[in-house]
Parts: structure tokens; C-alpha cells; sequence
């Protein structure tokens, strides 16, 4: 089962955050904006997390957020807001996200947050 | 008083005195009193001639046989012509002035020259009335002649001491009339008599004051219909001398529209009762219109520079010169190529909504309504003094709308074009409902100003909203500036997070090879951000004018194809065909670093908005130029974006969803007019974009083309 989903456009950003999470023992799958990410959600079983970029092309961290919380089947998993963006609290309430992570990120708060934030298996 | 049955019905008929009682006849037994009344049985001085409706005499008095020295029995079935002078019956006055009593009912005119049958000339003062019966039918008309010379009244003969004095009074510029007590008209010069409309001052005197209401409109300063009588009787206080009173005339006839400034002064007898009425009129009309101008001219750069929404001021504009300067004034400015209406005023709000709805039923177009197109193309003030058939043809857009203008009646128009840094870009039109304006050239003139002063009052706007949008884009720039360099920020801190846990060696084991990788990607992390800093300070260097090339001989295939190398990756990543092809050796004298930036900065573009199709690089020398094309069949360019794209901070896909500082392509244009050349792009939305960089190979060739 996949622990964390990483939805963001950036590469470089993607890769390292799959990397690293993997050396922390999570299972990892990778997703270039919010429309694959939807089509991994619905073809597999649900991840645990979901660690969401907020601005990317074709389909952006509010329209993913907005679709994940219309399908009843995708609604509960647990989102957590990757962003430069410094109005990140009013961001967060607007996505209704679980919580948030600032970039440039502490490996450390990452790890934290997703363990805490993480559904049940 | 005659009180025929008259169809000009007035209470204030001005008639002479009369003793005939008898003729005083129930308007519903006309034919009766008409028959009944005895003329031989007036007094001594009043001729009573009875004529037909074809001024044919019927019967007379006895006064009549003596004043004109002709028996009742010779008079009886003759035109009443033969009582006034030859010349008189030549200049057809018989005739006219049956016309006139026929119209108004009743006419008086003092001291017309008459004739007797010996042929000598007498002065008289005649009134003549036409008498209709009780079913309207037409009866005939009835004379009262009053021989005048020994009775002349001290206004008369005041009056007749002005007339002697006319040569003198005629080439006076003011316009002076002289009224008797009642009203009538004693004496006016010919400057009044052209004021109101009539060939000279003794067809003034011939004309009754109810006459002058056909031949002209008077307004008070207030734009208040006021009637003749009105200035006659109305202003007196009782003193002698009155006040000036500004008044503004039409004169029906031709349309001319005056403001004259009259002053009043009145010969009274010992009971104070006024015997003389003298108006000395002043044409102030330029000066009425100046001040207009200069206040108009002055509210409207008041208005204009009151606010820096243009179309806000616009409307506020054209609220302001109804209904002072118009009844109506348009603002029509052209948006992004279209005319639009802006603005619609008239001083009635129901009548505005109206106009507007008419406006947005018949949008003005490059092409019609013609007279705007024509302002609008020529930048050439339009004056139509008088709006006629024809002209409104040119104000509608096609004959439904021409059907519609008719109701509001345009009568005078002015189109003046809004100009701005010598471009028009709008028109601003006004027109007049009321006939008490006629557009002159003095109107013209102001119109020409104020749409100047629209114009500055626009382009300022403008300006200051472009310095907003430039600040708005550095905000966005800032913001977006932020989250491009905390992306490679991010990625580079968790790597060298990670490292040192797998150096310290608690959490993870040691590997050389995974070591070597986690090294190779912070160093790219740290590539990338080293390239946005670059690109910043690019901006800056380029802003302060300090892009200094480092020319030397290299050949444009070797730069491209590096640059492709390098890029295979992301290419590749992105699903992205990059393929590289040349048309031969191309050398140059050019700054490779700095075209491998231009060149660089094209690829990743087009793989970056390239939708994972294939991107196309193509090089070659062509004529005296190097050219690098760089195709792809991503999204595409909108045709409005085209231009845009190379602005500083600039980027077509206007949400920040695709990376990047958006400095690339305004950099890469800059390097590239560095270098004597240019990029330029054709694109179709949705079908993908292609980018040409265009360098002269010597910079010698250059400077010449570009020295």
C-alpha cells in the first residue's frame, strides 16, 4: 500500500521527495499535477497521504482539492499543503487541507507532519 | 376695439380708438352687424371701408368720400388699391397686407402714406380686420383709415422726428424699435428689423405685435419662452431707465440665433404713464458664447482632471455639457479597436436611458453611423449648424435607427474627434434638440478644445494605469520570483538534509553510488538556482545598459547542439522527441555564451510548454544572417499574447502554473538585438509555436544595418 502520493509539477522537487521518503521506509508514488493524481487515486488503492503542491499547470492544488472532496471514495484521504506561498493558513482554509509545509522544507517537519497526518491503514 | 369674429384669437389686439360702437357686433350674427352697420354714419374723422374678401370695396362712409376725395358711387366695386400710393400697389402692399389681416385677424400700421383720387399722398393710421361669419366662412374685411397729420400723438411725432432721423439711426450697429403705449411699433432701424427676421425697419413698423411670434422665438437668460409683450411690459419697474436684460432670439426663418443685451427706456406723461417705449439692443452674442466656453472649457478640465478612470470622467464630462453647451452629448471611444459608446447625457434621465438603449441597439462601427467613422478616420471636426435629412442619414447606422434618431430631433450637431498623442481615438458629439441653438464655428472651436482636453485627460489615465499594471507585475514578479527560487531551494535543502543523516550513518546505510547521485542532484539544485540569480541580474545588467558582448568566431551549430545535449533529458522526461538538424556550417563573430542562453531559453520553453510533443531545433547561415528555429506542437500563442511574451515579467499563460521567472524571452530578445538581431515568433494557439533567433553573422553587418 502507498503511503504518500506527491503531487507537484517540479522534477527535481518530485524526485528528491520520493527519494528521501523511501530512505525513511514510506512507500512513495509520484504525480505531475492534480489530474494524475486523481487517475493514480481512482485506479488504485487509496495512499494514506497526500502531499499537495499548490500551484501547477493543467490541474493546480484547488481544483484537485476540490475534486477529491466530490468523489465520496477519495474524500478522506488526508492532504497536506506543500507551498511557497506565504499566506499559507489562509491557503490551508481554503483547501480545506489538512495541514501545511513551507519550502523551502525541514526534512524533519515533513516527516513529522506526514506521520501525524497519515490515515490508518 | 374690433371684436370680429377673428381667427387669431388674442386679448392683447393693439387697435386705434375707435368710436364704433355700432360695429361691436355678436360674433354669432356677423353677417348681420356686418350688413346692419351703417359706415356713413361714423364719426367725422374715420374713413370705415367695407371691402370684399377679394378687396373689392363694398361700402363706405361719408368720412371715406371726403378723406380720399372720391363719391361713394365711383368707389363702390373697386380695389381697395386704389386708396394707397402707386409704388405701394408695385411692391404688391395691397395684397400683403389683406394676407396679413386675413392670418391675424386684426392689423394696425401708423403713419402709412395713403392716396386720394386728385393723387395726392397722406399719412394715415389704418387698421384692418378680417370678418368671418358664424360658420367661419370668410365675409370680407373691414378698414378704419385715420388721416394723421393733425392729430399726431407726442409719441407720433417723436416716432416721425426718429424716421426723419434714419439715415443716421440705419448705419448704427445697435438695434433700436420705438413702441407706442399699447405696444405697436412706432419706428425701428433696419439692425432690429434684421433681428427679427424682417428685409428693413419700415416692414417692421407694418408688422403687428402679435405678427412677431411667427417670426421669432425670445428666450430669457434662463432659456424661459417670453413673448414680445413680455419684453415690452414685463421688465417695467416704473423707473425710466431699466436694467439691461440679456435675452436670447431665434429667428424663425433662417435660424440665426442671437443673445442681445436690450436696455429700456420709456417717455412718460405727467400721470407717469409710460407715452414712448424705447429698447436699444446690443448683439453680445460672441461674448455670451465665450463665457459659456471659458466656463464650459473650465468645468470639463475641472471634470476631467478630477478622477483617473477615464470613463467615469467621460460620463461626468458629457453630464456636464448638457444642457448648457447641448442636449444631448455622446462620448464614443475606441477599446481595443471597437468604438464603444462611453457616455450618453440629456438633461431628461427617461430620455438618456432611452438614447443609451438606442446606442447599444445600433453599436457604432469602423463604418457607420458615417459621420462618426468619418471623424473617427480623418481626426476632422464635423459642424452640421442645421441638421437636415440628409445629415441625419449620416448619423444613423441604417434606416430603422435613422426612423429612431427622428424622434429626438437633432437639430444642430457637432462631431469633434478625441485625440490622444496625436492618434484619434474617440469622438465626442453634441447636439441640440432646441431650435434656440444653430452650432457656429465658435462651437466648432470649442468642441475641437474640449475633445483635446478629453484626449490628455485619457492618455493621463492611461499612463497611470499602466504604472499600476507595472506594479501590479512586479508584485507578481516578486511573488513568483519567491516560489521559483524556493522550489530548487526545497529539493536542494532535503538533499543536503538527507546527506548528512546518511553521513552520520544512524538512519541509513553508506553507498558510494546513491552518495554520488544525492551529490549530483543538489548540484543541479544549485545549477538552478544560480541560473535564476543569473537571470536576475541579467534584468538588472540589461535595465542599467551594461550587456557587454564577448565576440569571437564560433559557429552557431556547435552552440545550438550543445545546447540540445543538454537538454536531451529534460526532454526526455517531459515525453518530449528533441531532435537537432543544420543546413551546414554557420560562423559568426557573436557572444556563445550568451546565444547559448538565447538558444537555451527557446528549448526550454518549448519543451516546457511543448505538451510532450516533439520539439524541432534547426540551425543555418542564411545570406549574411545565422538562424536557429526552435518548433514545437505544444499550446501555442494566443494572437493577443504574441507581442506580449517579450515584455519584462511577461508570460502568456497568464496563471503561475508554468515555472520560470518569465525574464527568458524579454532576455533573450535583448541579447539578441545585442547582437544586431532578433527573436521573432508565429504561433497558432493550441498548435504549438515557432521561435526564430535571427544574428547577423559580422558585427559589422550590424552596425550597418543597425547604425
Amino acid at each position: 500500500m502507498v503511503d504518500v502520493l506527491v503531487v507537484d509539477d517540479d522534477f527535481d522537487l518530485r524526485d528528491t521527495l520520493q527519494e528521501i521518503l523511501k530512505d525513511f521506509g514510506y512507500e512513495v508514488a509520484v504525480a505531475g499535477d492534480g489530474r494524475e493524481a486523481l487517475a493514480w487515486m481512482r485506479s488504485h488503492e487509496l495512499p494514506r497521504l497526500v502531499l499537495l503542491d499548490w500551484m501547477m499547470p493543467v490541474c493546480d492544488g484547488a481544483s484537485f482539492r476540490a475534486a477529491q472532496l466530490a468523489d465520496a471514495r477519495l474524500a478522506s484521504v488526508p492532504v497536506v499543503l506543500l507551498t511557497a506561498d506565504i499566506r499559507l493558513e489562509e491557503k490551508t482554509k481554503a483547501l480545506d487541507a489538512n495541514a501545511y509545509v513551507k519550502k523551502p522544507v525541514e526534512l524533519d517537519t515533513l516527516i513529522d507532519t506526514i506521520r501525524r497526518h497519515s490515515r490508518d491503514s | 376695439m374690433f371684436a370680429f369674429s377673428s381667427r387669431a384669437k388674442r386679448s392683447s389686439v393693439p387697435a386705434v380708438r375707435t368710436p364704433l360702437g355700432e360695429l361691436q357686433g355678436n360674433p354669432g350674427s356677423v353677417s348681420a352687424g356686418f350688413a346692419s352697420a351703417d359706415p356713413t354714419k361714423a364719426g367725422d374723422d374715420f374713413a370705415v371701408i367695407m371691402l370684399r374678401p377679394d378687396g373689392r370695396i363694398a361700402s363706405w362712409n361719408w368720412a371715406a368720400e371726403r378723406v380720399f376725395g372720391l363719391d361713394t358711387a365711383h368707389a363702390l366695386g373697386q380695389s381697395f388699391a386704389c386708396l394707397y400710393p402707386r409704388e405701394a400697389v408695385d411692391a404688391g402692399l395691397p395684397e400683403h397686407d389683406l394676407a396679413a389681416a386675413l392670418e391675424l385677424g386684426t392689423t394696425v400700421v401708423h403713419e402709412v402714406p395713403r392716396r386720394r383720387s386728385d393723387g395726392t399722398i397722406f399719412r394715415a393710421t389704418v387698421s384692418l380686420g378680417a370678418v368671418f361669419g358664424a360658420d367661419d366662412s370668410h365675409l370680407g374685411f373691414v378698414e378704419v383709415v385715420q388721416r394723421s397729420e393733425r392729430d399726431a400723438s407726442p409719441a407720433q411725432r417723436y416716432a416721425d422726428s426718429l424716421a426723419k432721423a434714419d439715415l443716421v439711426l440705419r448705419s448704427v450697429h445697435d438695434a433700436i424699435v420705438v413702441q407706442d403705449s399699447s405696444g405697436n411699433v412706432l419706428y425701428a432701424n433696419d439692425a432690429m428689423a434684421t433681428a427679427c427676421g424682417l428685409p428693413d425697419g419700415a416692414a417692421m413698423t407694418r408688422t403687428p405685435l402679435e405678427g412677431f411670434p411667427r417670426l421669432l422665438e425670445v428666450f430669457d437668460e434662463q432659456g424661459k419662452p417670453i413673448t414680445p409683450l413680455d419684453i415690452t411690459f414685463a421688465y417695467d419697474t416704473g423707473a425710466a431707465t431699466v436694467e439691461p436684460v440679456l435675452f436670447h432670439v431665434r429667428v424663425r426663418k433662417t435660424n440665426d440665433s442671437r443673445w442681445w443685451l436690450v436696455r429700456r427706456t420709456s417717455l412718460r406723461d405727467e400721470q407717469g404713464r409710460p407715452q414712448l417705449i424705447i429698447h436699444v439692443g446690443s448683439d453680445v452674442t460672441d461674448t455670451v458664447r465665450a463665457r459659456e466656453a471659458a466656463s464650459s472649457l473650465a468645468d470639463a478640465t475641472r471634470l476631467l482632471s478630477a478622477s483617473l478612470d477615464y470613463a467615469t470622467t467621460l460620463r461626468t464630462l458629457a453630464e456636464a455639457l448638457v444642457p448648457r453647451l447641448a442636449d444631448w452629448a455622446v462620448v464614443i471611444l475606441v477599446e481595443e479597436g471597437t468604438p464603444r459608446q462611453v457616455a450618453v447625457a440629456h438633461p431628461d434621465p427617461t430620455l438618456t436611458a432611452r438614447a443609451r438603449e438606442l446606442w447599444e441597439r445600433f453599436p457604432v462601427t469602423a463604418e457607420r453611423p458615417l459621420s462618426i467613422a468619418n471623424v473617427l478616420r480623418t481626426g476632422r471636426a464635423r459642424l452640421f449648424p442645421y441638421v437636415n435629412e440628409e445629415t441625419l442619414q449620416s448619423f444613423a447606422t441604417n434606416e430603422e435607427h435613422l426612423s429612431l434618431l427622428r424622434e429626438f430631433q437633432p437639430h444642430s450637431a457637432i462631431f469633434a474627434p478625441i485625440v490622444v498623442c496625436g492618434r484619434t481615438v474617440g469622438v465626442l458629439a453634441f447636439s441640440a434638440v432646441s431650435p434656440r441653438r444653430a452650432y457656429d464655428d465658435a462651437d466648432l472651436d470649442l468642441a475641437v478644445e474640449l475633445g483635446r482636453r478629453a484626449g490628455n485627460a485619457i492618455e493621463q489615465a492611461r499612463l497611470y494605469r499602466d504604472a499600476q499594471r507595472a506594479v501590479h507585475l512586479r508584485d507578481e514578479f516578486l511573488s513568483i520570483a519567491a516560489h521559483e527560487l524556493r522550489t530548487p531551494l526545497a529539493a536542494l535543502t532535503l538533499q543536503l538534509q538527507s546527506l548528512k543523516m546518511t553521513v552520520s550513518g544512524d538512519a541509513l546505510e553508506h553507498d558510494a553510488d546513491r552518495f554520488q547521485g544525492r551529490i549530483d542532484k543538489t548540484l543541479r539544485q544549485s545549477n538552478r538556482l544560480a541560473r535564476l540569480v543569473d537571470g536576475l541580474l541579467d534584468v538588472s545588467r540589461i535595465a542599467g545598459g551594461q550587456l557587454d558582448l564577448h565576440r569571437q568566431e564560433v559557429d552557431l551549430r556547435t552552440i545550438v547542439s550543445g545546447v540540445c545535449e543538454r537538454f536531451a533529458e529534460d526532454a526526455e522526461r517531459a515525453g518530449s522527441e528533441l531532435s537537432f538538424s543544420n543546413g551546414g556550417p554557420c560562423m559568426g563573430s557573436w557572444d556563445a555564451d550568451r546565444l547559448d542562453q538565447v538558444v537555451s531559453n527557446l528549448v526550454s520553453n518549448a519543451i516546457k510548454y511543448g505538451q510532450g510533443k516533439p520539439v524541432e531545433v534547426y540551425c543555418t547561415a542564411d545570406g549574411d544572417n545565422g538562424v536557429v528555429t526552435v518548433s514545437d506542437r505544444g499550446i501555442g500563442i494566443a494572437p493577443e499574447n504574441l507581442e506580449r511574451i517579450f515584455g519584462r515579467f511577461e508570460r502568456a499563460v497568464s496563471e503561475r502554473n508554468y515555472g520560470g521567472l518569465g525574464l527568458g524571452l524579454w532576455i533573450a530578445q535583448e541579447i539578441a538585438q545585442a547582437h544586431g538581431g532578433r527573436v521573432e515568433v508565429t504561433s497558432t494557439a493550441g498548435e504549438g509555436a515557432v521561435f526564430r533567433l535571427v544574428v547577423p553573422r559580422s558585427s559589422v553587418s550590424a552596425e550597418r544595418r543597425h547604425g
